[in-house]
């Protein structure tokens, strides 16, 4: 009988035994997973290491970022997110009617300041979900579009590019209170690669989380480096928002911290330089005459797209521009392509019609970005110093008779 | 270099320790049976829960769980019929339902690769009790596996049906010597019309095994009726069939559960599913099943084992059914090793213990051969085990099972699966009518806790062809599409944007043209989630 029992239990009970403790040696071997470990509180900033001095006067640049101030009127999260990132949370103003480079900062992360500039009424930018904090997207709601996020995770990248730190806190509608460190980790959990917009995403996973381990959304899908790399270099070139160029800066920006804390293998670093330096000379082939490029950009200059608007044009050459300043020398075009560029911006963004400018704010502020970029200054210290200028000048114009009366007394 | 005799190896050397009367001992057949079936195991655990009807049958789990009845009419659709609902299938669904809402994916993976595994030993045992080798009877489990591979990635109630209709075999092979099948076929019946619609499949079987006893038994008798009919083997077949019809006719619909399952087939939509279609030679159901065919041939040329009534009549039954309906290889895939590797068997090895194709002796272990030696030993049993232990930690849903770690829904669920779209839709708690391609319309139900009713979903014989009509209509993308749509009070447009680019398109420039009917909320690189305003709006 208990030879019997003995054959017929000990076998199966051998095996469970073998894999109760096949389980306790795999619990302590694999890694948990739980929120990302960050190598760093602050995130990378990226500038551009090129000059190019001759694409504008610093007269001109001084004339052109006069003009992309964040708009007094109809002010929208968009609006905010493109003016955070070009002028940094340090600009003033000097005008009430325009929010300061801090107003900014707060509106995306203060609940209280976001209610005062995009209404009481507005939904919050940002919830709890099921998923830890997340962001109200454009296509959410169909009211309150203007204060929502446009593009997926946009918002979490312009605070890593405006170099908000990972303990930074998010003050919620009801009061409640979280981390800028809450937002990247519900993003990473909801990010998956069949998105038709993840480049944000990308360069807010790099800039806060680079060196970037492999993770898993909450989908059971692993996420890593080279995958994130392929779908930014496998889309045709023109695939995504403002025609694939933000692909571009993401592929830059992650190239150039890489550069900074080299971490990817050869083979994702080599895929990334030879896909730019494929891009940028596409661009030396399909620059138009008097410098610009429009939608069509991939293609040869004939096969662009006829009759391109001004605002398609500035789009491109903009958003061209600034990647390629971020990027390394070796996937630079020909110098002289980016001085046409360069020029081609400035004259167009100094004589278009102000009020054309601000009702795509977020474009030209891009162009505007790019120049900065390409002159190496800070676009507050650039626009700064022209300011007190012109203000001293405006002063002296002004009082002039009465200094110079002062000036005779003696 | 020199070699020893085995006897004259020192006893150290020769000397079984594991050997013991508390430890068991298995022949090769058995260790062949065991690895077998481990690697059907761990071959079908690599299969994706398919998007199917799998969620649409898991809808129907979580209804009857959460109303404590069965449904008469159709509980989720968007245009609903009178149409009642067959419910053939109530008991896997809620199995199926307790087994996700308890275990998750990984438990429906596990489920699904354990039924297929318990029906191939089904089929192992029930070749192995016709008295053949034990390695041929491992054959046939493998030679199920094998036909079977166009359909074995789909789990579904079927599975259940496929292990009844194994264990109707076993009872074929057993019946000729022994009555204990009268115990449990009607068990199985019973279990079988409440798990699956395809009792009849069992009935076939079992009336065509009865069939051609009694034609031996006629023929036995000069075709006596009178002589024939009290014959015991006559007496026990009928016995064996009724108790299986009795058995099948305990369930919700009581005997009429029978002729509605022979019509079911009947719903006019029901041609443009694919299982549903004709078998195309080209297919690899038609290569399977050409090729098993031409291999039954030759052995009904050359195996020199007599060939009986039930060999033929269920070899042309099942084998025009997979012509007619590629759903039916999953039937054809378990019957054929149990008529044709016998013949094989005597083809192979020359050797058959009874040329009525019964076993003779008492022994009917199905593991153990009569005339070549095959001890058992306690070595093999051990191997059994580290490839049991070697399969539990290579199937996926084992190993998660096991290390606690589920892998997510994508690697889960097979790609088609609207895994991220789902979740956007729980995400903004959408709720109301929707169009979905019907394959997304049952996980998109049961994702949503049943708060999105679609046109058209997994379940098609609920709805009327009129509306079937419509939603071909719709997602072919013709010029009424959104007239259609707001025929039927839609309020939801979901569109795969790879196969049905055309309707893709048209919802991408109604929405860029702002005219307020419709509206993008989600979109991916796979699918378009679109609103559309209701026309009461638009008319205000």
């Amino acid at each position: 009988m208990l030879a019997k029992f003995s054959r017929l239990t000990l076998p199966p009970a051998i095996v469970v035994a073998a894999l109760v403790v096949y389980r306790l040696v795999m619990a302590t071997v694999t890694p948990n997973r739980g929120p990302m470990e960050l190598p760093r509180n602050e995130p990378w900033i990226v500038t551009s290491e090129l000059r190019e001095p001759r694409i504008c006067s610093d007269e001109q640049l001084a004339q052109v970022l006069d003009r992309v101030q964040p708009p007094r009127d109809g002010l929208t999260t968009n609006h905010i997110v493109h003016a955070l990132r070009l002028w940094g949370d340090q600009a003033d103003f000097g005008d009430p009617a325009i929010p300061s480079g801090r107003v900014m900062r707060d509106y995306l992360l203060d609940d209280r300041i976001f209610r005062s500039l995009a209404g009481p009424e507005s939904p919050p930018l940002f919830f709890r979900g099921k998923d830890g904090l997340d962001v109200r997207s454009y296509d959410d709601l169909a009211s309150f579009q203007q204060t929502s996020s446009y593009h997926s995770d946009d918002i979490l990248a312009t605070l890593a590019e405006s170099g908000i730190p990972l303990d930074a806190t998010i003050r919620l509608r009801n009061g409640e209170k979280a981390k800028v460190a809450d937002l990247l980790e519900g993003t990473r959990q909801r990010f998956y690669l069949d998105r038709l917009e993840y480049e944000w995403s990308i360069i807010a996973f790099v800039r806060y989380g680079h060196p970037l381990k492999p993770w898993r959304n909450k989908y059971g899908e692993k996420i890593d480096i080279a995958g994130l790399v392929k779908e930014l270099t496998d889309k045709p070139a023109e695939i995504g928002p403002c025609d694939g160029l933000h692909r571009l800066e993401a592929l830059a920006v992650l190239y150039r911290i890489d550069q900074m804390s080299p971490a990817l293998p050869p083979r994702v670093k080599h895929r990334l330089l030879s896909y730019m330096k494929r891009v940028s000379d596409q661009l030396a082939l399909s620059q138009s005459v008097e410098g610009y490029w429009s939608s069509g950009w991939s293609r040869t200059s004939q096969l662009q797209s006829e009759g391109p608007t001004l605002h398609d044009k500035l789009l491109v050459t903009g958003h061209h521009l600034e990647w390629l300043a971020l990027a390394p020398e070796e996937a630079q075009p020909p110098r002289e392509t980016i001085v046409r560029a360069g020029q081609w911006l400035t004259r167009t963004l100094l004589e278009m019609d102000s009020m054309q400018l601000h009702k795509a704010y977020g474009p030209y502020s891009h162009a505007a970005r790019a120049l900065c970029l390409w002159k190496g200054v800070e676009p507050v210290a650039a626009w700064g110093e022209r300011a007190e200028v012109r203000e001293q000048r405006a002063e002296v114009g002004g009082q002039g008779e009465v200094k110079l009366t002062l000036n005779l007394e003696p | 270099m020199f070699t020893i005799p085995g006897s004259q190896l020192p006893d150290c050397l020769r000397r079984d320790n594991l050997t013991s009367p508390y430890f068991p001992s298995l022949t090769r057949a058995g260790l062949a049976a065991v690895v077998t079936l481990c690697a059907i195991f761990a071959l079908t655990s690599f299969n994706r829960l398919n998007h199917t009807d799998l969620w649409g049958h898991l809808d129907f789990g979580r209804w009857i769980v959460q109303h404590q009845a069965l449904p008469t009419h159709d509980p989720f659709s968007a245009a609903p019929t009178s149409a009642p609902v067959l419910n053939a299938a109530w008991l896997s669904q809620v199995i199926g339902y307790g087994v996700h809402s308890t275990f998750g994916n990984e438990g429906l993976v596990f489920g699904h690769a354990l039924l297929v595994t318990l029906t191939a030993g089904a089929v192992m045992l029930a070749v192995a009790r016709r008295g053949i080798d034990g390695r041929f009877a491992v054959a046939a489990g493998a030679a199920m596996f094998l036909l079977e591979l166009p359909i074995a990635g789909t789990i579904r109630p079927q599975l259940f049906g496929q292990l009844g209709a194994a264990l109707v075999l076993l009872a074929c092979s057993e019946l000729p010597t022994k009555r204990h099948p009268l115990l449990w076929l009607p068990v199985v019946g019973m279990l079988w019309a409440n798990l699956h619609g395809s009792i009849l499949i069992g009935l076939a079987i079992l009336g065509s095994y009865a069939l051609s006893i009694t034609f031996q038994v006629l023929r036995e008798t000069g075709f006596s009726v009178a002589a024939s009919w009290k014959e015991p083997r006559i007496v026990t077949m009928a016995a064996a069939v009724l108790l299986l019809l009795a058995g099948a006719c305990i369930n919700p619909h009581g005997p009429l559960l029978l002729p509605r399952i022979l019509f079911f087939g009947e719903h006019a939509a029901l041609a443009y599913i694919s299982e549903w279609k004709a078998m195309a030679p080209a297919s690899l159901t038609g290569v399977l099943l050409i090729g098993s065919l031409l291999v039954a041939a030759c052995l009904w040329k050359y195996g020199g084992r007599t060939w009986e009534l039930h060999d033929y009549l269920l070899l042309a039954l099942f084998a025009l059914a997979t012509l007619s309906a590629i759903r039916m290889l999953a039937w054809y895939a378990i019957v054929w090793p149990w008529i044709v590797l016998p013949h094989a068997a005597r083809l192979v090895s020359g050797e058959w213990l009874v040329a009525s194709g019964r076993p003779s002796t008492d022994d009917h272990s199905p593991l153990t051969t009569h005339h070549s030696p095959d001890e058992p030993a306690a070595m093999r049993t051990l191997i059994a085990m580290g490839c049991v232990f070697a399969t539990a930690i290579l199937a996926p849903p084992t190993y998660s099972l096991v290390t606690g770690n589920a892998r997510g829904e994508v690697p889960v669920a097979s790609r088609e699966t609207p895994v991220h779209l789902a979740d956007q839709i729980e995400r903004l708690n959408l709720s109301g009518k929707v169009a979905a391609p019907m394959d997304w319309a049952d996980y998109l139900i049961y994702t949503s806790q049943g708060r999105l009713k679609p046109l058209i979903y997994g379940h098609i014989h609920l709805s009327r062809v009129e509306t079937f009509e419509d939603y071909r209509r719709i997602f072919r993308g013709e010029e009424t599409w959104l007239r259609t749509l707001q025929n039927h009070d839609v309020r939801y447009l979901l569109v795969s944007r790879e196969r049905f680019g055309q309707l893709a398109k048209l919802v991408s420039a109604e929405s860029r043209a702002k005219a307020g009917r419709v509206r993008v909320v989600y979109h991916d690189q796979k699918a378009i989630l679109a609103e559309l305003m209701p026309t009461r709006e638009l008319d205000l």
